[in-house]
């Protein structure tokens, strides 16, 4: 079976420099020459955050990669990993991690102007998300009014942790509506970099890997948990993606949400279905898919369980370290092909409106 | 004169192609082979990672062992074993003969 293959998710990698090219005030881009998104071309193993994301400099990291400049310079990797069209998502989202709030939202419209001229492109092969910011839901609004009909641009991503509230609270619904309003879906995302507040605070890991295991699902949970309990998909005809949570926890918190549905029916929004049944209307990034090795996992069994055949996205997350070939969707057992073409492409396609 | 029998095996490089640091990556009729070096002495893994078909030839080796650059799996360079034990590299048979590197693929 012929078809294009999607990718949900390859960061677009810029440094802090391409995006302090898009900043506005003069004087304002002149001192951040030497802020808080400078730093050397290339960060070694250890990165600005003083995480080693590389294990000792045993796996590649790629965050900012100095020859990535437009969507174009993606065309040798793309091509031989066997992917067709690119949906991309922001490199630098850690910008979350700027202390100052109010450095962030000059740096959210430097970021998409960027976006838009070196990314989105709508050509059939590049795509893009701009970037919202949780902390600023009326400025994020205003983006996607400005930006959202720029040729190549299909989404929004959020940067789902920092100092902010879980995305069903009523402070995130000027972003909803202009979402709505624009058909752009928001897509969650989280960071390892380190964002004060949820979940790092209180987190205390010892190391990268005892932190990353947790740092993406976790945030996701508390997320999809709030948006059904406020009633979000009942208010709002928004499509909401989870990106880089994994799969499995979907099933833990249906469990958690219908039990605790049935018994407190009152403190949840009006709500027309069971709330695990708006699990099965969101979308999910693959990337990463469990290893074949974790055989109380069956990625197979649990779309269907979930009745997710439609959900499922293909993400590479390229050029992160624990990125997913096209390959690692071939490698999932008891697919059939069928299926495996809605993941690599009808999804996207739907979803993004390619 | 050889002092071994390399009929039948395949030159891939030549020793100095090769250092501890800098394996050497070689196609041998559409087969990529990764060669390595460690302590003197030479070994040869199939290129393509079992996890996903990362470049093993790129990889960090440390204590006889090579990382795959894609996402860290470790790998025995002799042997090709999996440390951890799901799916082990490829390994190939060198032989070392008058400054010459031959796998028996």
């Amino acid at each position: 079976m012929e078809y294009p293959i999607i990718d949900g998710e390859w960061h677009s990698a810029e440094s802090g420099a391409d995006v302090r090219e898009y900043l506005d005030e003069d004087a304002f881009r002149e001192n951040e020459r030497a802020g808080y998104t400078a730093g050397p071309d290339e960060w070694g193993p250890v990165q600005w955050d003083g995480w080693d994301r590389s294990a000792g400099g045993r796996s590649t990291i790629n965050i900012h990669s100095p020859d990535i400049e437009s969507a174009e310079d993606v065309d040798p990797v793309r091509e031989q990993l066997g992917i067709d069209r690119v949906v991309f998502s922001p490199g630098l989202f850690r910008m979350t991690t700027i202390p100052a709030m109010d450095k962030q939202v000059p740096y959210m419209r430097a970021f998409n102007d960027m976006t838009v001229d070196r990314f989105a492109r709508g050509d059939g092969t590049y795509y893009a998300k701009l970037m919202v910011f949780g902390e600023h839901p009326e400025e994020s609004a205003a983006e996607i009014e400005r930006l959202a009909d720029e040729d190549g641009v299909v989404g929004a991503m959020i940067t789902d942790v920092g100092p902010t509230y879980p995305m069903g609270h009523s402070s995130y619904d000027p972003l909803y509506e202009a979402a709505e309003k624009h058909d752009v879906p928001i897509i969650l995302h989280s960071t390892t970099g380190i964002v004060a507040g949820f979940p790092i605070a209180g987190m205390k890991p010892t190391n990268f890997a005892e932190f990353h295991t947790l740092a993406h699902t976790v945030p996701k949970m508390w997320h999809a948990n709030s948006l059904i309990q406020r009633g979000v998909p009942e208010r709002y005809d928004v499509d909401i993606g989870f990106w880089e949570g994994g799969l499995s926890w979907v099933p833990a918190l249906a469990e958690r949400l219908d039990r605790e549905y049935l018994e407190r029916s009152s403190e949840f929004a009006e709500l027309s279905q069971l709330p695990s049944e708006y699990l099965s209307e969101f979308y999910y990034g693959s990337q990463p898919l469990p290893e074949e090795a974790t055989s109380m996992v069956s990625v197979a069994e649990l779309i269907e369980r979930a009745d997710l055949e439609d959900q499922v996205v293909y993400t590479s997350d390229r050029p992160h370290q624990d990125f997913d070939a096209p390959a690692a969707i071939d490698n999932v057992e008891g697919l059939s092909d069928e299926q495996r073409k809605k993941i690599l492409h009808d999804n996207a396609a739907e979803l993004f409106g390619l | 004169m050889s002092e071994r029998d390399t009929s039948g095996l395949r030159r891939v490089c030549a020793v100095n192609d090769v250092s501890p640091e800098s394996p050497e990556v070689v196609e041998v009729d559409g087969q990529f082979v990764a060669v390595f070096e460690s302590d003197g002495e030479y070994y040869a893994l199939d290129n393509a990672c079992p996890h996903q078909g990362g470049p093993l030839g790129q990889g960090k080796v440390e204590d006889e062992c090579v990382y795959c650059p894609w996402h860290g799996w470790q790998f025995d360079v002799e042997t090709g074993e999996h440390v951890q034990g799901i799916e082990d590299a490829t390994s190939y048979e060198v032989t070392v003969d008058s400054g010459d590197v031959y796998v028996a693929l």
